[in-house]
């Protein structure tokens, strides 16, 4: 019989045939031997007969000639002979060979293929149930093969029912690890997600201390630069002070100069009052002497010239001291408005002195809180600075615990991986237990293993 | 004055070229000679008064004496004389003819010189007794303005009506 298992052609050959056949094989080879010793025994009897049993040889000698024609006829003779007891040996050869291999296939039937054939529909109808035992109807070595099929599968079906339990139990556990897992890989994810957020969140906590380090670096340099500055400030505004003093003294002594100028104006201006009385009084005797060369008639005319010359020269006199009196009248004007002017610019100078040393007072003070600025603008560079250094090695172990986070993420959805195929594991082996009978209680009626899991 | 002696006493402006301002009025002047006159000014208004007249000039000091009078005062400023200043207040001495003199003080004198009589112009008839009351007796337009001829004598007549 020809089949298929496993893609493999398997030519099936009854056991009887192999049997017969080897019993054949046998049987036709011992026959041939038999035939050719036979043979072999009958040729060398003119020559050399080997009696058995004796170890003693026995021969004679005659012609070769003869010894060849009577070869030759002995040699038909004997051809003849052997023929007829090569047919007479294969003849009885093939009937004893008959009734022997008919003898075998009964015995081999009886005691070897019968109980084989009941192992073999035994084993046929298996279907996986542990709990059929092969008939022992033999005490050869087919029963010794019945009977420890039957003890390997009792073994089998105790291996079979302690897989069976111990399957369930690992299903059990498989499903409470996969429980389990998920569970931490939930947490994991979690934590990972809040551990890059946190990594994120010190990465910008990070670098907005690193900006503010550099920023209250820069205040730093700032502060000092403006305290720098202050003192510089502080000392040309007294500078100044000391300038606006000098030019107030300056002012003064201008003032003085100017008063003592409108002072000598005004003296000036007496002089030419004088003057001007003297030539009123000038005009006026002129004024007279006009009078008189008038009244004095012809002879009066050259005394009237005179007079006349007089009065003009007093005219032109007048008029001068006029002049000089506007001109005086405008520098007193000048002087006085200088003088106004001047001791405004005093009066401001005064105030531009106090408030110059009022602002010297405010930068020297300005100066120490400056200076106390700067001292705490450095206090915080530095504490920034720190800061900015200890924010940097959070963001670097937040990163390493990132990173074992997510090697643990990682190990976690591994194992879950690996648990899930644990459990699909334990399930094919549920699966595969479930197909082996083997009668325990709570069996479903028919044998079958246990559908019991987590 | 004889303004024909040649010498001329007075500026130019004394023989007037604003004679022909006045052509109406040439038919009153008096005569061809010219006339000494005393110019002066009194609160802006210019006088003039014959220099015959005035027989001294002096500087005013101050004094006050009965024979000693103040132009405007004396010609009735009326309203306008509370408002009246002197710059140079002068005491005229006025020739009366008497042993008593009387003095006028004036402002501002200008000057002393000829003028034509051509050049003077009276008052019209219809104001002359207004004038003359007050002493005014005729016009005379110089350097475009007008200056008053005022008779000192007539004016002290309300002071002291001896003098008529």
């Amino acid at each position: 019989m020809i089949y298929m298992r496993d893609q493999e052609v398997i030519v099936k050959v009854s056991l009887r045939k192999k049997v017969m056949g080897l019993m054949f094989i046998c049987v036709f080879s011992t026959a041939m031997v038999f035939s050719l010793i036979s043979i072999m025994n009958m040729r060398s009897r003119g020559e050399e007969r080997i009696v058995e049993f004796h170890d003693w040889i026995i021969s004679s000698g005659v012609h070769v000639d003869d010894i060849d024609a009577v070869v030759l006829k002995e040699r038909a003779t004997i051809g003849r002979q052997v023929s007829n007891s090569i047919i007479q040996y294969i003849v009885i050869t093939m009937t004893f060979l008959i009734v022997l291999m008919i003898l075998a296939y009964f015995l081999v039937n009886r005691f070897i293929a019968r109980p084989i054939e009941a192992i073999t529909g035994a084993l046929k109808n298996f279907n996986n149930d542990l709990t059929i035992t092969v008939p022992v109807t033999t005490a050869d070595e087919v029963g010794e093969l019945a009977r420890w099929f039957n003890e390997h599968i009792g073994r089998l079906h105790q291996i079979i029912g302690k897989v069976s339990g111990i399957t369930d139990e690992i299903h059990a556990h498989a499903g409470a690890i996969a429980s389990t897992m998920d569970q931490q890989s939930g947490f994991s994810t979690q934590l990972s997600s809040s551990v890059v957020e946190i990594s994120a969140t010190m990465e910008e906590f990070s670098s907005t201390a690193s900006q503010i380090a550099q920023h209250s670096q820069g205040v730093v340099e700032r502060a000092d630069k403006t305290l720098d500055d202050t003192k510089i400030g502080a000392a040309e505004v007294e500078n100044l002070n000391f300038k606006i003093n000098d030019i107030s003294d300056n002012i003064q002594a201008n003032l003085g100069e100017i008063v003592e100028l409108g002072r000598k104006s005004k003296e000036i201006n007496k002089v030419m009052e004088i003057i001007n009385n003297i030539a009123n009084q000038t005009k006026l005797i002129a004024f007279n002497a006009a009078l008189e060369a008038a009244s004095a008639g012809e002879a009066g005319k050259r005394f009237g010239v005179v007079a006349v010359e007089i009065r003009r020269l007093a005219d032109s006199v007048v008029e001068s001291t006029s002049e000089i009196e506007g001109k005086i009248t405008e520098i007193l004007d000048s002087v006085n408005r200088l003088v106004m002017s001047s001791e405004k610019s005093f009066q401001l100078i005064q105030e531009g002195q106090e408030y110059a040393s009022h602002t010297v007072s405010m930068l020297i003070e300005s100066v120490d809180g400056v200076d106390e600025t700067a001292s705490a603008a450095r206090q915080i560079s530095l504490s920034t600075q720190q800061q900015q250094i200890a924010s940097s090695q959070v963001v670097l172990a937040l990163k390493d615990i990132e990173q074992g986070v997510r090697f643990a993420t990682d190990s976690i959805h591994q194992t879950n991986s690996a648990t899930d195929e644990l459990l699909g594991l334990s399930e094919q082996l549920r699966g595969l237990v479930i197909t082996f009978k083997i009668g325990t209680e709570g069996d479903g009626g028919d044998g079958a293993v246990s559908g019991e899991n987590r | 004055m004889n303004a024909e002696s040649g010498i001329r006493l007075a500026p130019v402006n004394g023989i007037s070229a604003l004679s022909h301002l006045f052509p109406a009025q040439k038919e009153q002047h008096i005569n061809c000679y010219s006339l000494n006159l005393l110019l002066f000014s009194v609160c802006g208004v210019h006088f003039g008064v014959d220099a015959g007249q005035v027989s001294e000039i002096a500087v005013y000091a101050g004094e006050q004496a009965e024979d000693l009078f103040w132009f405007h005062e004396e010609l009735e400023y009326g309203a306008a004389a509370a408002a009246v200043t002197y710059l140079s207040p002068t005491v005229v001495t006025i020739r009366t003819g008497r042993v008593q003199s009387y003095r006028v003080v004036i402002d501002s004198m200008e000057d002393i010189a000829d003028f034509s009589q051509n050049d003077i112009c009276l008052f019209p008839a219809l104001l002359e007794p207004f004038t003359l009351q007050n002493g005014l007796w005729g016009i005379l337009p110089r350097d475009g303005r007008m200056v008053l001829l005022v008779d000192f004598k007539r004016l002290l007549m309300h002071r002291h009506p001896e003098l008529r």
